[in-house]
């Protein structure tokens, strides 16, 4: 007989699966019109907030009453351009979205990055060992995640009283919950998995396996869970303070700003309209981003992503 | 031979898009079937096998596939041809399930979950034959009987959840053959199953092949089930066809290297009949260093005693136990050094486990377990944890085992770190020692799992349950998920490190062959426990327990001349193993009918 | 029938912690007595309140006797009563017990989320259906924006926009208030808006893991049409995700409306726990929040049985 022919060693396989570096990530969101843009607000809305000294063309609280409710666009008594017109007190109304921006956008990132850290911990600790601990942590997330989570928050920052603190005290408490039951779910699917059973037999401790091992596998629906929980928060800042139960006045918080300029929505329209759009366009980049975060680390569909 | 073909394809050529440019999937694939032929395309994965059989139904396209060049053509019974590469969605339609029968390689997933069975036989009749709701129902029912399933008008009012992996297969083949295709395509249609079942199957397509004189294209990674089933072969490697003939001309006179390699690659039952220990595969090694398997010793290393597992059933209003899944019961057995003891089951048999038991990444319920004089069971946590540098495990999984997200440097380094045996470079040099030693090469050990291929990622792992220098290691389905020629590469691997290193495996396993190849013992699960055990020459030359036998008598041979319409494979189902909590079942009890060679005397069959 | 016994009981004990909850906090932000005067109340006449109200007791005895009273649906009176500074629109309610004004604002509220999810619904799962069975085609990519929309915006300010657009602008519908069906379109459509969005996303998701599955191929190779394929095979299957999320917007568009309420005027549910929460009107607010709370559960309880129609393999009673 013939010798036999030595094996290939590397298999032939349908898709090569090789590595995505972050150059990859890098042009793909490139190529997606849409997700750029909405990097790009986000990345100028950061600028701004962080630089509002220096950005901001006003004063956001430089009263003149002679300039009160200009248009958009309009020139004011002293020759001060207003891009975005002027509120009832005279005060420009693009630079009070840009100090706005501050309180909801820290708002939004505070109390989601907390509950997030809170969430993931007892998520992920809860999913691995299971047991008691993890019964109860999952009974009180059960309860805590069916209560209607608007309702709670107006009736605690109705006993505690609102501000910027309680506010995110309370989106802390109400929001946990859901990274919880993510990370747990995460936790739960790792556990059965290979490569932690394998982990486990090489004498990897509890605590590695768990933060080195599993945390960083499931990174991706934790980022986009996060992004998307920003965005909710910065919704619901607005919401809670438009009622008058969030920030409160001095404060210049989009969603108070919306409040304001209800009431003079028939005569100055723009009020209104644009710390709204600001929030609209927030939010909307935050999902966007969130989407595509998803999409691309998706081991069924990223591979349209890099093709 | 006058007939016309049933199916002829030319030149097939379909790419799929990907990162680096388009990815040529089949190329100049040739083949044609005649009508109450069996064609077997045999293949490793890769080789485009299932690429082909979608591209002829125009499956392709809903995965991004396309077919770039080449023709397919499907001739009716009255003459007619059916152009299957340029017809419309329409066209298509009225020949998919109509004129084409397809059966799938997953039955259980390739039913839809959320309709009864009934439903989904009908629906072919009622979309091609315009059958109403009644009409459809009574064909179904018929088609039940026709695919010998028992209970059929129970099924038809039953999810797939309900039926197990056997009978759903035997609904995909009587929905496949609803409206009396001319052409059936079969896709590893035995793949998933266990072995017992498989024949079934096999020998329902065989008979149904003979009642409805359908061509049949049987696809498949397995030699032994073309050998049996079909009466020509094309054997296909990287997507293109490397050599086809009659099965006898394939099986005795192969011209291609690739099918010659192949061949060998393939661990064929019944020929270490007359040795007594294991025999390397008979490729061309990588070092293309000689060895001979090792010889075990008579020093025991690790014995198991009445080890016994039961997972708990929850329900009622307080969650309380209602019931045990009985997946170990009273299991014995002894593994010396430099040994290799096979564990071979079917599944659910409860193979796995007793591994992970050993090991106790599962507690056991009860039982005795002794390592080098030490009871296992009476450790601490810290304690079982020194323990566990002796004793390694390989899963099944390449893909799963290794972490995605670290280097596997790292990887394979982390069971040195862990227990601090080496620090800094020392570390790094024993890794790449560990990466020669399993022929991996050292260029690799800053990459990740992804960019390997299945055999690539499993000698890492072997690599990595090396680091600790163990002296035992759980071999759970190692090469289960690896293509035959890889499969023979590591197993090859395996038997070498055991003679150089005097490691003793617990092999556990559902392919006979590769057992039979491997294994100085043999022990035998059914049912959560040991039916037969002893030495491996003794277990498969004179096997006496009716589920050995049965076993033995289902595995498909690489012989032409025994056909499996001819094989009579008396397999029941698996009586369930879950009892209620007050079950005592009794102990075990064997008797020796050979020297070391043990049956059950419990009645459980 | 055992899980629907413990699924019940496990409700009941959420529903007792809430309103427990609601107590406590309660009786944290002051003195009951004093809230209900007002500040201008004399020493006597606090006393005298006191004493009347049981409010001398232990805590726990209130807690105690508060409780019973719930269970017989006695949710207390308004602290409006006796009191003459009120809104006269309010003066009707004076001294009534606060479940009946509680119940009287739910038709209101009803009306709104059904005309809401009527809308909502339909739209959401046609529009993920689409999207998926096309992935990333226009349609696709015009429902995901369309749905990341819906999600992102602020819905009073959304409602304030409808308003100045349909109301003031073109003077086609009325700007708030309760009424006709007139009324009801620009506050539901609002409401809609997260709730499309939102169903619409899951829908997609849902599908999309669905055509990726093997039993897809098996109707593709039965020769079925494409849109029975997506229709009849996939889409049964996605229900269970889809029905989860259409739950969880109902829950939310019961609470949701309060701000929706607000901007429109329409007197729900919502206005009437916004009107108590700023009036400090302890039992109103208990009340409102004990119904809403029981609404939610119970939507979820529905929620749930309904996977068990459409999935053939949960079943009562088991779980796991």
């Amino acid at each position: 007989m013939a010798p036999p022919t030595a094996m290939p060693n590397q298999e032939p396989s349908q898709f090569t699966d090789s590595r995505v570096t972050s150059r990859d990530y890098f042009w793909a969101m490139c190529r997606d019109k849409v997700t750029l843009a909405a990097f790009v607000f986000l990345a100028l809305l950061v600028a701004f907030t962080v630089g509002a000294e220096f950005l901001a063309p006003h004063q956001p609280t430089g009263l003149n009453l002679r300039d009160r409710m200009l248009p958009p666009g309009s020139t004011g008594s002293s020759g001060a351009y207003h891009f975005l017109g002027t509120d009832e007190l005279g005060r420009d109304l693009f630079s009070r979205l840009i100090y706005g921006a501050r309180i909801s956008i820290s708002v939004g990132l505070l109390g989601a990055f907390v509950s997030c850290v809170v969430g993931v911990v007892t998520g992920l600790t809860a999913g691995y060992f299971g047991g008691l601990y993890e019964d109860v942590i999952m009974r009180l997330v059960d309860g805590m995640l069916s209560l209607p989570s608007l309702l709670v928050a107006l009736f605690v920052l109705f006993v505690l009283g609102g501000g910027y603190t309680n506010l995110i005290l309370v989106f802390c408490v109400l929001h946990w919950m859901v990274f919880c039951r993510l990370s747990r779910g995460l936790a739960l699917d790792a556990r059965s998995s290979t490569y932690v059973q394998a982990a486990k037999a090489f004498g990897a401790p509890s605590g590695r396996i768990i933060f080195r091992h599993i945390l960083p596998n499931v990174m991706a629906p934790i980022i986009v869970l996060l992004t998307l929980e920003i965005a909710i928060l910065i919704l619901s800042e607005a919401s809670l303070s438009f009622l008058g139960f969030g920030v409160q006045p001095p404060d210049p918080s989009w969603g108070l700003m919306i409040a304001d300029g209800r009431e003079h929505i028939r005569s100055a329209w723009w009020l209104a309209t644009f710390p709204g759009l600001a929030i609209f366009l927030t939010a909307l980049s935050l999902n966007l981003v969130a989407n595509w975060v998803r999409a691309v680390t998706d081991p069924v569909q990223r591979w349209r992503w890099f093709s | 031979m006058t007939a016309t073909p049933a199916v002829s394809v030319d030149s097939l050529r379909v790419e799929f898009p990907t990162k680096g440019g388009s990815f040529v999937a089949v190329k100049d694939v040739r083949f044609e079937i005649m009508p109450g032929e069996i064609l077997g395309v045999v293949g490793e994965s890769g080789s485009g096998k299932s690429v082909t059989s979608a591209a002829l139904l125009q499956l392709t396209k809903f995965s991004a596939g396309r077919v770039v060049a080449g023709s397919m053509r499907l001739v009716r019974g009255d003459g007619s041809i059916v152009d299957l590469r340029r017809s419309d969605e329409r066209r298509m339609r009225n020949v998919r399930g109509n004129e084409i029968g397809m059966i799938f390689q997953e039955p259980v997933i390739a039913l839809n979950p959320a309709y009864t069975i009934g439903w989904q036989l009908s629906e072919g009749l009622r979309i091609h034959k315009g059958l109403s709701g009644k009409e459809a129902n009574a064909s179904a029912l018929e088609l039940l009987q026709k695919v010998r399933i028992s209970n059929p008008k129970r099924r038809l009012k039953q999810y797939p959840h309900e039926l197990s992996g056997g009978m759903c297969q035997r609904v995909v083949i009587a929905m496949a053959l609803a409206c009396e295709p001319r052409v059936l395509i079969a896709d590893e249609p035995t793949t998933s199953l266990d072995v017992t079942v498989q024949a079934e199957i096999l020998s329902l397509i065989a008979l149904l092949r003979k009642e409805t004189g359908a061509a049949v294209l049987l696809i498949t990674h397995d030699m032994a089930v073309v050998a049996q089933m079909a009466d020509r072969v094309v054997v296909m490697y990287r997507g293109e066809v490397v050599e086809e003939g009659s099965v006898r001309q394939i099986l005795h006179h192969p011209r291609h290297s690739y099918t010659r390699a192949l061949l060998a690659a393939v661990p064929k039952i019944g020929e270490m009949t007359g040795t007594d220990g294991p025999k390397r595969m008979k490729i061309a090694s990588q070092s293309g260093k000689e060895f001979s398997p090792a010889v075990a010793s008579e020093e025991p290393l690790l014995e198991v005693r009445e080890l016994t597992k039961r997972f708990p059933v929850r329900g009622g209003i307080l969650r309380r136990v209602v019931a045990n899944v009985h997946a170990v019961e009273c299991v014995s057995f002894g593994v010396n050094r430099n040994e290799t003891l096979a564990l071979v089951g079917e599944s659910g048999s409860g193979k796995s486990t007793v591994g992970r038991c050993i090991l106790r990444l599962e507690e056991p319920d009860s039982g005795e377990l002794t390592f080098e004089g030490q009871n296992l069971l009476t450790l601490s946590r810290a304690g079982m944890r020194n323990q566990r540098r002796h004793m390694q495990i390989i899963f099944q999984d390449p893909y799963g085992s290794l972490n995605p997200q670290m280097r596997l440097l790292d990887q394979v380094a982390e069971p040195i770190r862990n227990y601090r045996l080496d620090k800094g470079t020392a570390v790094e040099d024993r890794v790449a020692s560990l990466f020669d030693r399993v022929g991996m090469p050292r260029s690799f050990l800053r990459r990740y799992p992804s960019e390997l291929s299945g055999g690539q990622r499993q000698r890492v792992a072997i690599a990595r349950s090396l680091a600790l220098n163990p002296k035992f290691i759980v071999a759970d389905e190692a090469v289960s998920s690896l293509d035959v020629s890889i499969q023979a590469q590591v197993l090859n691997l395996m038997m070498e490190l055991q003679a150089d290193l005097g490691l003793s495996y617990l092999f556990i396993s559902h392919d006979m062959a590769v057992v039979e190849r491997v294994s100085h013992r043999v022990a035998v699960m059914y049912q959560g426990r040991i039916v037969e055990i002893g030495p491996r020459a003794s277990v498969f030359g004179s096997p006496g327990h009716q589920y050995t036998k049965t076993l033995l008598a289902a595995v498909p041979r690489m012989d032409p001349d025994v056909s499996f319409a001819d094989i009579e494979v008396q397999a029941r189902a698996l009586p369930s193993p879950i009892r209620s909590v007050d079950h005592q079942p009794s102990s075990s009890r064997y008797r020796e009918i050979l020297p070391g060679h043990f049956l059950l005397r419990n009645d459980l069959y | 029938m055992v899980y629907l016994v413990r699924r019940t009981a496990n409700s009941v004990l959420l529903l007792l912690l809430t309103v427990s909850f609601v107590f406590v906090a309660g009786r944290m932000i002051g003195d009951p007595a004093l809230n209900m005067l007002g500040p201008g109340a004399t020493d006597v006449a606090l006393e005298k309140l006191r004493r009347a109200a049981g409010l001398n007791d232990p805590l726990w005895q209130q807690y105690i006797r508060y409780v019973a009273n719930l269970l017989q649906g006695d949710f207390g009176v308004s602290y409006r009563f006796g009191f003459s500074v009120l809104p006269s629109e309010d003066l009707d309610s004076l001294g009534q017990p606060v479940i009946d004004i509680v119940l009287e604002r739910l038709p209101a509220t009803f009306l709104l989320a059904a005309v809401a999810m009527g809308i909502a619904v339909p739209s959401g799962i046609l529009m993920g259906v689409v999207a998926a069975a096309k992935p990333r085609s226009l349609a696709d990519r015009v429902v995901t924006v369309v749905a990341l929309a819906g999600v992102s915006v602020v819905q009073f300010w959304l409602g304030l926009m409808l308003i100045v657009f349909f109301s003031v602008q073109l003077g086609w519908l009325p700007t708030g208030g309760y009424g006709g069906l007139e009324h009801a379109i620009l506050p539901a459509l609002t409401l809609a808006a997260r709730p499309i969005g939102r169903i619409a996303q899951i829908a997609r998701s849902a599908m999309l893991d669905e055509m990726s599955k093997p039993y897809i191929v098996t109707a593709r190779a039965k020769g079925a049409h494409e849109w029975r394929v997506v229709f009849l095979h996939a889409l049964k299957n996605a229900a269970v995700p889809i029905i989860t999320m259409i739950g969880d917007e109902l829950s939310a568009l019961l609470t949701g409306a309060i701000l929706v309420e607000k901007i429109f005027a329409w007197p729900g549910i919502g206005l009437l726990i916004i009107d108590s929460l700023t009036r400090s009107d302890l039992p109103l607010i208990q009340a409102s929040i004990a119904v809403v709370a029981a609404l939610v559960v119970l939507v979820n309880l529905l929620v749930d049985l309904s996977y068990r129609i459409v999935n053939p393999r949960i079943k009562l009673g088991t779980e796991n």
